[in-house]
């Protein structure tokens, strides 16, 4: 059981820079996502923890330990691969004791292991089965078993669900999170899919092109994302992006976005005084755009009319594709509203979740920081 | 909201055809087919007929060879196993079998094993140089043998060490030697071995490396429990490839054997062609002889043989 | 892999560098030397035997152009041929039910010694036609036999009276022979690798173009040839590289004679008959040379390959 932690890590391959500086503070027990779309550097981060690539510049610590030139069988993590990687020629059970009897294990101590890891599991009847006759999904629990077994002081996971189909996906992801509650050991889990992020982390990293855009709760990242990206990364379906300039003044401000106006609320008018008369970029959530006729009461709204383009019936919603003006907007709204494709539509803007960015930076403005990206710092891990 | 139309009982039914018809449209694709089957044929027959000609051949009287051609032989049925009894029974037929054998085997053995550790290196380590290093060692493959036969040959003259090995006989070392043979024949099928097993090798997936180094496996486990068992069809293949070529070589072991009591099959098979030079019937039983191990490997394995080269040879 | 030892990969390829080094490094590096020296390689003589092989002023055992020439012949019809049988045969085993014993069949000449396919093919160019195979078919459709291995007049004589006897070197019945066999033995080598890269070509992909309306033979040209093309240029490469070293067959059935001599043959005779090391290394290191070019695109094809892993 232990926390890890990167210290100005920077990875470059060649020429291209896969991590640049990355400081992350991971304590123990807790459940990081590490989430960004392809190429961000998120697997290249967990492959220099487990110690399958050399780093170029930064430490690593594991626990209080610097594990920079430490091999990867010294550090004592387990890492699921996302292809499994398990031995074919092998069967279940020895693909689970191979870690082990590499390290001498008596073999009582080893079945002892493996037949409670199968348990947890639920694989006590695939043994004996090689992986080749196994599905996606016993071949995954396999895999997770085989990291289970050697009880590591961390557990690394490499996008471990993108392989098995969508309902399956919803089932392990729960097994997931009640896995890291049952063993207690700091799990670090790379993925692209915002959604896996968002329900399993205690914590979520968001990379992009190998910088750290923010770390923080899934609530902290819904919430109060640090910037466009992670704004419009973190939440499907995804933010709506407007262009506007801030008006008026701090009684009676409003961003004027050419095709229709929103009222700016008194707590955000005071953080855009500075900004009065730019042009900036305004976010706001599809699940924050409401049909007027439909609103939850006690809302601070905004009203704007708009042409309503495709519509789609999700069952318990509606998502409303709309034209205001030029631009494009998409709502989720009450299943009631009437809206049709080509009518045009009252919807309201809650203009208490809008966010501000600054075009320039792509930095949200007006964000009241809680937590620093770094987390609590080593030296009172250290002495914690 | 919407109909629903009732489906259709029998979406996927096929009209019903009489049974004549049926048959006769099975009977159009099969001769639309023929062809096709023709042509394979055909063409089988006519690669098999040379060899077909000799086997045929070394059955017949010596009378008959030089005055007729095979097929009459299947005309007039007169066949013989006297070819086979003077060819066999050659005072060192016996024995150069087993010389083969001894000059092949470990050959095989040596030459897949040395080029499994290297093949392992190229594909799995990172060190400065591989990939120069890697072509080198593929460029060789255009090195006629015959160009070393004159520095070999000086070397092993040189560095002859005249000690009897027991029970295998030969020399220790050098000209007349088995392992000079051994040694020789590794280094000749080396850059082909190499080659192959590299490339099926670095076809294993990588992930599978990974997990084995982070469960604290060393180089050397990885590539006994791992790689080694994985790689079955192309180490078969290769075996076979390499065995196959140094069972049929004839250059090698004539200029670096010398001694008529080591000489393989191929070498006697060539001084008896040599000494009854126009006896064909002779001729064609012998080469028959020596034709007959390679054959049978062949078709017992020649699954494996055609899986490996592709293993080495074509990716993607 | 950190924690790996930087001598290890070393220790690893050091018995393959070294056997390399001593039985293909050095012989090649040897012979370079030798083809500078004279005949008993005790003499330098700079470029002399180069010169000797050009200017070509008393014929060796044979003449040095024509052996080029010879060479020369082999690497165009000899791989054409070799690869077109392959990839024809592949395509066409390919749709049969019992294509595993075709492809057998067509495979077996692989597996047999050249010794036995001399003694094979001497047996099917014999000149009598009451014996040999080929001359025997020949009369029986109302040609005259033909000396196959001895003859050096032009191919097509063989057949019809029309053309001239006699083309230059090396346009020679006897060489066309010689390249026969060579096809007889290699084409199920061509045939076995096409024949999986022909699998890999997803059925798909066929049958996409089937629906747009091809026929076979513009699917063929079209789609399959264009994929199969990276298994095309590998089996070519074998093949050329093997038109240059080629030696056996060509010293067991004619040994060189009736101007059929190749490089690899030639320098055999020079070096190991007439004890010229001289000329006959500067053979060899010709032979080399020729060679460069052909490696020199395998390795780029390689390289691309190697991007993508």
């Amino acid at each position: 059981m232990a926390s890890v932690t990167f210290e100005h890590v920077t990875k470059r391959f060649d020429k291209v820079v896969a991590i640049n500086d990355l400081s992350l503070e991971i304590p123990d027990k807790e459940f990081l996502v590490v989430v960004g779309p392809s190429g961000c550097g998120k697997s290249t981060a967990l492959r220099l923890l487990a110690g399958l690539e050399e780093i170029t510049l930064g430490n690593i610590y594991i626990g209080a330990r610097l594990v920079n030139n430490v091999a990867p069988k010294d550090r004592d993590i387990a890492m699921v691969f996302q292809s499994y990687a398990l031995y074919p020629h092998m069967s279940v059970y020895d693909n689970m004791a191979f870690g082990l009897s590499l390290r001498q294990t008596p073999k009582e101590e080893i079945r002892r292991r493996v037949s409670e890891a199968a348990q947890i599991l639920g694989i006590e009847g695939l043994l004996k089965r090689k992986p080749g006759q196994l599905s996606g999904g016993q071949r995954q629990r396999v895999a997770l078993g085989r990291a289970i077994v050697r009880e590591p002081a961390v557990f690394l996971f490499d996008e471990p669900l993108s392989n098995l189909d969508a309902k399956l996906r919803v089932q392990t992801r729960a097994e997931l999170s009640k896995l890291h509650l049952r063993l207690g050991t700091t799990f670090i889990y790379v993925t692209h899919d915002q959604v896996e992020a968002m329900t399993m982390g205690t914590r979520i990293a968001v990379l992009k092109d190998g910088v750290l855009q923010q770390v923080g709760t899934p609530q902290e990242l819904y919430e109060r994302p640090d910037n466009m990206f992670v704004a419009g990364f973190i939440g499907s379906p995804a933010m709506n992006f407007f262009d506007g300039i801030v008006k008026g003044n701090v009684e009676d401000m409003f961003l004027d976005a050419g095709d229709f106006k929103i009222a700016v609320p008194a707590e955000k008018a005071q953080d855009l005084v500075a900004y009065l008369g730019k042009q900036l970029i305004f976010g706001i959530r599809p699940e924050n755009i409401h049909d007027q006729g439909f609103s939850p009461p006690g809302l601070a709204v905004s009203p704007v009319t708009a042409m309503v383009d495709v519509t789609e019936l999700m069952g318990n919603e509606i998502f409303l594709y709309l034209l205001i003006g030029d631009k494009k907007f998409l709502a989720r709204v009450d299943p009631r509203t009437r809206a049709r494709p080509g009518q045009e539509i009252q919807v309201v803007f809650n203009v208490a979740k809008l966010h501000v960015f600054d075009p320039a930076t792509e930095m949200a403005i007006g964000i009241s920081r809680e937590e620093t990206t770094s987390g609590p710092s080593r030296a009172a891990l250290a002495s914690g | 909201m919407h109909e629903r139309e009732p489906a259709t009982a029998d979406a996927t039914a096929v009209p019903k055809q009489s049974p004549g018809a049926a048959f006769a449209s099975a009977l159009g694709k099969k001769l639309a087919r023929l062809p096709l089957h023709l042509i394979i044929i055909g063409i089988c027959i006519l690669w098999l007929i040379p060899t077909l000609a000799l086997f045929i051949s070394s059955f017949r009287e010596p009378a008959d060879i030089s005055t007729s051609g095979w097929w009459n032989a299947i005309k007039d049925f007169d066949f013989t196993f006297s070819n086979y009894d003077t060819v066999l029974s050659q005072r060192n037929m016996g024995r150069s079998f087993v010389n083969s054998l001894i000059i092949t085997v470990p050959s095989t053995v040596l030459s897949i094993l040395i080029a499994a550790f290297a093949a392992y290196a190229f594909a799995w380590m990172r060190f400065p140089g591989r990939n120069l290093l890697f072509l080198l060692v593929v460029a060789l493959l255009v090195v006629p043998l015959q160009m070393t036969l004159i520095p070999i040959l000086n070397l092993y003259t040189e560095l002859r060490v005249d000690k009897e090995l027991p029970l295998i006989g030969g020399a220790l070392f050098g000209t007349g030697s088995f392992v000079g043979m051994w040694l020789a024949h590794t280094g000749y099928g080396l850059p082909f071995a190499v080659f192959l097993l590299r490339n099926f090798f670095g076809s294993l997936p990588k992930d599978l490396f990974e997990s084995a180094y982070l469960d604290g496996a060393s180089d050397l486990l990885v590539f006994f429990r791992i790689v080694l068992p994985l790689s079955g069809p192309a180490i078969a293949a290769l075996a076979i490839f390499q065995f196959l070529w140094v069972w049929n070589d004839l250059l090698v072991a004539l200029i670096y054997l010398g001694d008529p009591d080591l000489a393989p099959m191929t070498l006697t098979i060539t001084s008896l062609v040599t000494s009854f030079g126009t006896q064909y019937q002779l001729l064609t039983a012998a080469a028959f002889v020596s034709m007959a191990l390679p054959l049978a490997i062949f078709f017992a394995l020649q699954r494996y043989f055609v899986q490996g080269l592709l293993a080495g040879a074509v990716k993607g | 892999m950190i924690g790996r030892r930087w001598w290890t990969p070393w220790l690893w390829l050091a018995p393959a560098l070294a056997i390399l080094g001593i039985f293909l490094i050095y012989p090649v590096v040897d012979t370079v030397r030798r083809s500078l020296y004279d005949k008993t390689s005790s003499s330098f003589v700079g470029l002399d035997n180069f010169q000797y092989i050009i200017e070509n002023p008393q014929p060796l055992t044979s003449d040095t152009h024509g052996v080029l020439l010879n060479n020369l012949l082999w690497i165009i019809v000899f791989t054409g041929v070799t690869v077109t049988l392959g990839l024809v045969f592949a395509v066409l085993a390919n749709r049969v039910r019992y294509e595993a014993i075709a492809k057998a069949i067509i495979f077996i000449p692989m597996a047999i010694s050249f010794v036995a396919a001399a003694v094979i093919w001497r047996f099917m160019y014999e000149f009598s036609s009451d014996t040999g195979t080929v001359n025997a078919i020949l009369t029986s459709v109302g040609g005259d036999p033909t000396p196959w291995l001895q003859d050096t007049g032009a191919p097509q004589t063989w057949l019809t009276q029309v053309g001239p006897d006699d083309l230059p070197a090396p346009f020679q019945i006897n060489n066309i022979a010689l390249i026969l066999v060579g096809i007889w033995m290699w084409s199920g080598f061509a045939m076995v690798i096409m024949s999986a890269g022909l699998k890999g070509i997803p059925t798909e992909i066929l049958e996409a173009a089937r629906v747009d309306g091809a026929n076979e033979w513009q699917i063929f040209r079209r789609i399959m040839i264009p994929m199969l093309s990276t298994t095309i240029v590998v089996v070519a490469t074998t093949l050329v590289i093997n038109a240059l070293k080629l030696f056996d067959l060509v010293f067991v059935l004619t040994g060189g004679r009736f101007e059929t001599d190749v490089i690899a043959t030639l320098f055999f005779t020079q070096a190991f008959v007439f004890r010229d090391f001289g000329v006959g290394a500067a053979l060899a290191v010709v032979l080399l040379l020729a060679v460069i070019p052909v490696m020199a695109i395998g390795i780029r094809r390689f390289q691309v390959q190697e991007e993508t892993r």
